[in-house]
């Protein structure tokens, strides 16, 4: 009964955490745009606009649902939840803290610890990409159709090198489980070992969650907003919540990876957590306000000419200092 | 008793999923049927505690492969007149007769293995738990198994240059 209620408890903790989280992060990305741009930015709803983001999503909730006359409307309604339910799935596998004893019991702080972590993560990432693209077929529109086809194209080709800049920490630690890498850094965090894997990483990352400067599948000036562009309401709002959470879950994976994830002094573990992601986050926004956006064609060139044989060769290097450095 | 009601409910999602294949008329919702089935193996897979081979499954099948597919479907919008054309004499009897001819193969090699004698190979499950699913596949891959996945590596490499050549040809 009692384990029970311990992973009950763990769901609840781990994807309310995600979702409160997401929806915080629209109003730091606002108020920290507002910084960069030296404007205030929301500050009337609550304490510095501190309820700003419950305020937007009861306005979403109440707003008419406007269906295109010629959409598909089953793929049209399912798309949103297609890519939020893989983006809220793959936060299971990442170690939110170290190990709290709860009624008597030890408690891991992480949702479901699978020996195959990381590709589990890729592998709920991949399915998040046929919300992207069903929608943007389903709408019947021409914008959305070309916004859904660059995206998955620039997914799937950033994927490859996001991988690939993982493989050098997996090598290292010799595991795939998010938790035995965190138990691995416990002398120093992998950045040390891995600074080209590090700087792929976060390259890739900003990529594969269509942020500046690659959001291309949203360019405003040429797209009108990309794939979604057809939605309202909620069903917007549930896209819009599954971008903040993949976000939030690679800046996760990004902080367990490569600075050492929970561990840190003096503070408590999840706290230390917390502040790695969000400085992951910071910079996610930074970028946002003072990067142009690329070209298409310079983009996947970027990646499949620079990023995939960068990440090769880290892993080669990677591969050949574990066989003769031990 | 769970894992078994487990084993019933995906083995329902995986055989719905490749009647409706076959079943749906817009090629989209094949599609998308087919998917299904891809995560309802590896749904299968997972029971039988091979995460690895699970992952793998949704990784390539469920995801990038099945992509491929929807590009193509996407792109070139069938509508219905125009699928009635592209349908040759006879289809459906040709179509039966391969089907026929594909699962008495696959029956004979079912039926000649030790599957169903119930006899345990060489990795049951606990051993497998023990060393690790993904670092048993890995080392038999790179020692037992190395020629194939040479013979696969090559193979691939081939299918690059073939599309690389197609490619460039019809850009100049």
């Amino acid at each position: 009964m009692i384990w029970l209620l311990i992973i009950l408890g763990k769901v609840l903790v781990g994807f309310g955490g995600l979702l409160l989280l997401a929806a915080y992060m629209t109003w730091m990305e606002r108020r920290v745009f507002a910084l960069i741009q030296v404007r205030v930015g929301p500050n009337r709803v609550g304490p510095s606009g501190l309820l700003q983001p419950i305020a937007d999503g009861i306005k979403l909730m109440f707003k008419e649902t406007i269906i295109p006359a010629q959409a598909d409307k089953v793929i049209y309604v399912l798309a949103p939840a297609v890519t939020l339910i893989p983006a809220l799935a793959a936060f299971a596998v990442v170690p939110f803290g170290d190990s709290v004893t709860v009624f008597g019991q030890k408690v891991d702080l992480v949702v479901a610890d699978v020996n195959v972590g990381i590709l589990y993560i890729f592998a709920m990432a991949g399915i998040g990409v046929y919300g992207i693209v069903l929608g943007s077929w389903a709408s019947n529109s021409k914008y959305p159709l070309i916004g859904g086809l660059r995206s998955a194209a620039q997914l799937i080709s950033y994927e490859l090198s996001l991988g690939m800049s993982l493989l050098g920490v997996v090598m290292i630690s010799g595991t795939l489980s998010l938790k035995g890498i965190v138990e691995a850094q416990a002398g120093m965090p992998y950045i040390v070992l891995q600074p080209l894997g590090f700087l792929l990483f976060v390259i890739c990352m900003l990529a594969e969650t269509n942020r500046a400067p690659f959001d291309l599948p949203e360019a405003e000036s040429e797209l009108t907003g990309g794939f979604h562009t057809e939605y309202s309401s909620m069903h917007f709002a549930v896209y819009s919540i599954a971008e903040y959470c993949s976000m939030i879950t690679l800046s996760a994976v990004g902080a367990t990876f490569f600075l050492g994830g929970w561990r840190g002094p003096l503070l408590p573990p999840v706290l230390w957590f917390l502040i790695k992601v969000l400085a992951f986050m910071f910079f996610f926004m930074w970028l946002r306000a003072s990067t142009p956006r690329l070209r298409y064609d310079q983009l996947m060139g970027f990646g499949w000419k620079v990023l995939l044989p960068l990440s090769i060769l880290n892993v080669m290097l990677t591969a050949a200092a574990v066989v003769f450095l031990g | 008793m769970a894992s078994s009601l487990f084993f019933y409910f995906l083995a329902v999602v995986t055989t719905v999923g490749a009647i409706a294949v076959v079943a749906f008329p817009s090629p989209l919702y094949s599609v998308l049927a087919l998917i299904l089935t891809f995560l309802g193996l590896a749904g299968l897979y997972l029971s039988l505690h091979a995460q690895f081979v699970a992952i793998v499954q949704v990784i390539i099948y469920a995801s990038a492969i099945m992509m491929l597919f929807l590009f193509v479907v996407m792109l070139i919008n069938l509508g219905r007149e125009e699928q009635k054309e592209l349908r040759l004499p006879g289809q459906k009897m040709l179509g039966a007769i391969a089907g026929l001819a594909l699962f008495s193969v696959l029956l004979k090699i079912f039926l000649s293995t030790s599957l169903m004698t119930g006899k345990k190979g060489s990795f049951p499950p606990e051993r497998v738990s023990e060393l690790g699913n993904t670092q048993i596949i890995g080392n038999l891959l790179l020692t037992d198994y190395v020629l194939p996945f040479q013979a696969m590596g090559v193979l691939l490499f081939v299918g690059i240059v073939g599309a690389v050549v197609l490619a460039s040809r019809r850009s100049r």
